[in-house]
């Protein structure tokens, strides 16, 4: 659960606030989308390899490296229950904000120019454009990233099996890499199948919720 | 100001998600070391870490390089791509344009797989596949996925998006249902085709789930599951650890650079409404 809150929320948080930069005329941005979707091309493994070795719990790892060189005491940041949830959730945020980028981007490009020149006539600023105009016609978008994300956050398992196998302990387990060790670690294949259908209700009830929730949420404009 | 403030931040950011990459990649063309280093240009550079990395896996079972990673991936990425666009495009032409009973019921059907996570029936798949004696075989890797619920939804919808008196047209030439399908309606979504081509081919190539549940033999190994190997390595043996990941990132990326636009679409579609 905190897996799933400490991922969604930066994301969409970063992602959109990025959309919107680069939504603008800045020069540059065609290469910073690019630099920003990078990570979303780049295999989970690979990814989830090369992150563990950035974190990697030793003094050789980089940021520890880094963090000595300041004078801070290196961290174990796979190995201690204190943070190896954390390093996982750092890759997540990488590997999806470009994606939550894009979207946001075809979802603002979708919003017609007169209106901000409206409102601009009306005499508002960049913030009340912003939550009078982007946030409302936005909302279909940030609906449905919100609910891709949240049913893909519960289904995450690469980077947990790769940098930290779900431990130590159950500190950054998640419901598939659970399922992954009671069905085919222990072969317990009943129990695995019951944590399998456990998942199941929990992304069909989001998604109807989320089927619900968009039909009344058809914007007018 | 506002400008200047914007672009401090996107540079932070693109560092954040630049210099993992550039950090692997420089790393790897460096002279393999103990100690790591941050820098941005390799120091003695060479190729001796890329070579080391291709022969590793032989270190651990005799007469596999890479290169058998490699093709193993690739062949199971080929044949999901071009046997899944078949099944689907097929399926979803039928179910566009022919009117026949439980027609509803179908479509229904195969889109309520889409809501069902792979997670959930990997299970069962995996009875079904080591039942078959599939396990450490291609069938094993490739059947499972010939055919998928979004890829029917998609092909559907871009067949209705086409106007019928095409296909009557092409019916009074005197054309079969097959040769209306591969000659007039097939050229017609050229574009969803492609799109779906990068979207199959990127998820068969990252892949790791399933092939880790039906391969246990490293000669049967795809790419990703030949990486784990690496990350049992030694840590301090940062140069050649950073050359594997490097050959397996670094095809992708070059490939996303050349065709940027495909590859966006096809990542994110069904997630934009047009």
């Amino acid at each position: 659960m905190t897996y799933t809150i400490g991922t969604v929320i930066p994301t969409m948080g970063i992602g959109l606030f990025m959309a919107i930069i680069l939504n603008s005329k800045l020069k540059l941005k065609n290469f910073f989308r690019t630099a920003y979707f990078i990570p979303v091309v780049t295999s989970l493994v690979a990814a989830s390899i090369i992150w563990s070795l950035i974190l990697d719990s030793t003094d050789a790892g980089l940021v520890n490296s880094f963090l000595v060189q300041l004078g801070i005491p290196p961290q174990a940041w796979l190995s201690s229950s204190r943070w190896a949830l954390f390093s996982v959730i750092i890759v997540n945020i990488w590997k999806n904000i470009g994606y939550v980028m894009i979207i946001y981007i075809a979802g603002l490009q979708s919003i017609p120019e007169q209106l901000y020149e409206a409102i601009t006539i009306d005499g508002a600023g960049e913030w009340e454009k912003f939550y009078y105009i982007t946030l409302p016609l936005l909302k279909p978008t940030t609906s449905f990233v919100f609910t891709t994300s949240l049913i893909g956050s519960f289904q995450v398992f690469t980077p947990v099996y790769i940098m930290t196998g779900g431990g130590p302990g159950y500190s950054s387990n998640t419901i598939v890499n659970y399922l992954y060790q009671q069905g085919f670690q222990n072969f317990r294949m009943g129990y695995a199948s019951t944590i399998a259908y456990a998942l199941f209700t929990i992304l069909f009830v989001m998604t109807i919720l989320q089927k619900k929730y968009l039909k009344a949420e058809e914007v007018l404009y | 100001m506002k400008k200047f403030i914007w672009y401090f931040t996107l540079i932070i950011l693109a560092l954040f998600m630049l210099v993992p990459m550039l950090w692997t990649i420089t790393t790897a063309l460096s002279h393999d070391t103990s100690t790591v280093k941050i820098q941005l240009l390799p120091n003695n550079p060479g190729l001796e870490n890329f070579i080391n990395a291709w022969n590793y896996p032989s270190q651990i079972e005799k007469g596999i390089t890479m290169g058998r990673f490699f093709f193993n991936s690739l062949v199971t990425c080929f044949f999901i791509t071009v046997l899944s666009i078949l099944t689907d495009s097929m399926a979803g032409y039928i179910l566009a344009r022919k009117k026949f009973r439980y027609r509803e019921s179908i479509f229904f059907l195969s889109i309520a797989t889409m809501m069902i996570p792979f997670y959930v029936t990997s299970i069962p798949m995996f009875l079904i596949v080591r039942e078959f004696g599939w396990i450490n075989k291609f069938y094993g890797l490739i059947v499972p996925f010939i055919g998928s619920g979004f890829g029917v939804y998609m092909f559907r919808q871009a067949f209705l998006a086409i106007p019928i008196q095409i296909e009557e047209a092409a019916k009074l030439d005197g054309l079969s249902d097959l040769g209306i399908y591969l000659r007039v309606m097939l050229p017609l979504i050229r574009p969803t085709i492609a799109t779906m081509i990068i979207f199959k081919a990127m998820w068969s190539w990252n892949i790791f789930y399933w092939p880790l549940l039906v391969t246990n033999s490293m000669d049967m190994y795809t790419l990703p599951l030949g990486l784990t190997l690496f990350k049992g390595l030694n840590v301090t043996r940062w140069g050649l650890l950073t050359a594997g990941l490097t050959i397996a990132v670094v095809p992708i990326i070059a490939l996303f650079l050349i065709m940027q636009r495909q590859f966006i679409s096809g990542l994110t579609a069904g997630a934009v409404k047009e």
